[in-house]
């Protein structure tokens, strides 16, 4: 969308494989739970508009769910950017609604490397970026990368402003 | 040097916020019910009862066992009985400082003192109610004496003889603002506001006729006021004076005495006839400047002036407002005299005509909504919702000719809203992040919507919806230029 100083920095391609696992996890439990719901609902005779509800939301929920798991996490990793310089740490990212945020790097309070179990198996690190007003990730950067970069902000980010 | 305790009117002032806070159960139990002898009331009664008394117990208790030390560099207080809690707070960290005199602390000459941090959490902010006006004088002038230290950054500051100290201090205070006789007249009249109700109020009377049987309630008073028409007429009319006198009184209260004034590093603001405030800014702790307007005040050219800074919005008693209803053209050289580091102009730009196109395409989801809803449950009040549509549409319209916005040198400007406005200011420094966005929508005409992040409790957020995107990008240039303005500290 904007055309300067664009950040240009992608993240693992990797990153496509955990959203879709963690997405097909989170799915499942959703229909178990949902599914549970609808034979309750039968079983225990409840208003007959329940069940009803329950399909109506289910149907939407699966339809969401293939989106979830084939193409969003492709687009997803295709567009998200992040860039660091001295001054700035910028990410971008949107499919169809895109947002892009700038932050000082004298503003930048915390920085963290972590890595759930879907991420070790990938060797990735997800970082986060604390500022006073907010919290901003960036999901998937391979081991290596994830830990220089965090070294990087948070060495950056030691210098404060004269306020 | 000793710890030292508030006055016994704390108890007082604690006892009486009780009292004021559980009013409509005073009510409920010993007036509603008078003479209702029913078991359910005489026990409410009784634990109503014991509740205020075990209150003023444990306000004793913390009175008693609530001491404070004002130090060089910071204030302790401790307080508990069996739970003690020592909290220290730096004097550094005190940004704004607030007086609050309850009119029965007057002849006492005592007053609350409040010194609110930037931190977040209710240790933040010290609250020393009940202590000498004089001993309050000192606190703020220790503070003072701190921040200069501080700022003026001469290590041998203690060395520094008595005169230039002195003449930090002694900084003439100039006083910028007081309400003439016509402008407390102004904001009086702004409290007639309520007139709009009467017709609400007048439907209100014939629909409880419907709803409540009359023949039973025969000899009730409401039976008797809603009887004829001239009896509500007069009810009504009564009423409304009472809410008129009310609403002037207590206007001339609040505002009829009030004064802005301010020196080098401070704004001053004190208000109040019978309760009085007084309210201590120091100029670098304004994050922004809020400039809001509602259509009564446009239609009296007044407006509020509101500065953006670290302390709490939640509280109803906070004067973070200049003064509610300034003249509008008062207000902006007030802050040209008070705050030079936030500029105002009129040469500002406006949105394209793509951004109405968008903003009328938008889906009117509350609107949809409501309809349903009314469909649903009154479908007989269907009337509502082409008007709810309209309203709608003409305030989007409304804001759209309203908006104006300006990026440039240090400045941000922003106006939004319709018959409600708002223009904010601040400068590239005190924003600390920005963020652009673009929905499928605004991407088809080319638009874009951008947020600045300002330092508050804990941040306050302006948006500006649908300019183009070559503003945008105007915007994310003029935000880079940041790393030209700031100082870094030295380590």
């Amino acid at each position: 969308m904007l055309q300067i100083n664009e950040p240009n920095h992608r993240i693992a391609k990797e990153a496509i494989a955990v959203w879709r696992i963690s997405s097909v996890i989170s799915q499942v439990i959703v229909l178990i739970i949902g599914g549970a719901l609808i034979w309750a609902s039968y079983n225990f005779h409840w208003y007959a508009w329940i069940p009803t509800v329950l399909w109506v939301l289910l149907g939407i929920d699966i339809v969401y769910a293939c989106w979830e798991v084939t193409i969003e996490p492709k687009l997803k990793q295709k567009y998200w950017r992040y860039g660091i310089s001295e001054e700035f740490v910028k990410i971008k990212q949107g499919i169809f609604h895109k947002s892009y945020t700038v932050i000082p790097m004298t503003k930048v309070q915390y920085v963290e490397a972590e890595q759930g179990p879907i991420l070790r198996k990938y060797k990735l690190h997800a970082i986060h970026i604390g500022t006073m007003t907010s919290s901003h990730t960036i999901p998937a950067l391979q081991d290596e990368e994830a830990l220089q970069l965090r070294e990087k902000i948070a060495h950056l980010a030691k210098l404060k402003e004269v306020e | 040097m000793e710890p030292k305790r508030m006055h016994p009117m704390k108890i007082a002032f604690l006892f009486l916020t009780t009292l004021k806070n559980s009013i409509f159960v005073f009510l409920y139990l010993f007036v509603l019910h008078f003479n209702d002898v029913s078991m359910f009331i005489k026990i409410a009664r009784i634990i109503f009862c014991v509740f205020l008394i075990s209150r003023l117990i444990a306000i004793i208790v913390e009175w008693w066992k609530t001491t404070y030390v004002l130090t060089n560099q910071s204030i302790d207080v401790s307080r508990g009985l069996f739970r003690k809690k020592y909290s220290r707070i730096p004097l550094e960290r005190v940004q704004n400082i607030r007086w609050q005199t309850p009119f029965y602390f007057q002849p006492f000459q005592l007053t609350i003192l409040l010194l609110e941090t930037s931190a977040t959490d209710d240790r933040a902010s010290v609250k020393l109610v009940g202590i000498k006006r004089d001993e309050a004088k000192r606190i703020e002038q220790q503070l003072h004496d701190f921040k200069v230290a501080k700022t003026t950054d001469i290590p041998d500051f203690a060395q520094k003889d008595d005169e230039s100290v002195q003449a930090e201090q002694g900084e003439e205070r100039i006083v910028h603002f007081n309400p003439t006789r016509k402008d407390v007249i102004k904001a009086s009249f702004l409290s007639f506001s309520f007139l709009a109700f009467i017709p609400i109020l007048v439907t209100l009377f014939k629909n409880m006729e419907d709803v409540v049987d009359i023949e039973e309630q025969a000899e009730g008073v409401f039976a008797y006021l809603t009887s004829s028409w001239i009896s509500i007429t007069i009810t009504i009319f009564l009423l409304v004076l009472i809410a008129i006198t009310f609403g002037v009184v207590r206007t001339y209260l609040k505002y009829g005495k009030y004064e802005i004034s301010s020196d080098e590093a401070h704004i001053y603001i004190e208000s109040g006839v019978l309760s009085e405030r007084a309210f201590t800014i120091r100029k670098e702790n304004v994050q922004a400047v809020k400039i809001t307007q509602n259509p009564l005040k446009k239609l009296l050219g007044l407006s509020e002036v509101i500065l953006v800074s670290a302390s709490r919005d939640d509280d109803e008693e906070a004067v973070n407002s200049l003064y509610p209803y300034l003249p509008s053209k008062r207000a902006q050289t007030l802050l040209e005299e008070l705050l030079p580091e936030f500029q105002f102009t009129s040469d500002l730009q406006k949105l394209t005509k793509q951004a109405l196109i968008v903003r009328m395409l938008r889906l009117p989801w509350s609107w949809l909504i409501a309809t349903g809803l009314i469909i649903w449950l009154k479908p007989e009040w269907w009337f509502v919702s082409p008007i709810l549509f309209i309203a709608t549409y003409l305030s989007r319209f409304f804001n759209y000719r309203n908006t104006r916005f300006v990026f440039q040198q240090q400045f941000i400007q922003m106006k939004t809203g319709g018959l409600w406005s708002t223009v904010f200011v601040t400068n590239r420094k005190r924003v600390i992040e920005i963020n652009m966005e673009q929905s499928l929508l605004q991407r088809k005409f080319g638009l874009s919507t951008i947020t600045t992040y300002n330092r508050t409790k804990p941040y306050h957020a302006e948006t500006l919806e649908d300019i183009t995107i070559h503003h945008a990008e105007d915007f994310q240039n003029w935000y880079d230029q940041r790393r030209e303005e700031i100082q870094i500290k030295s380590t």
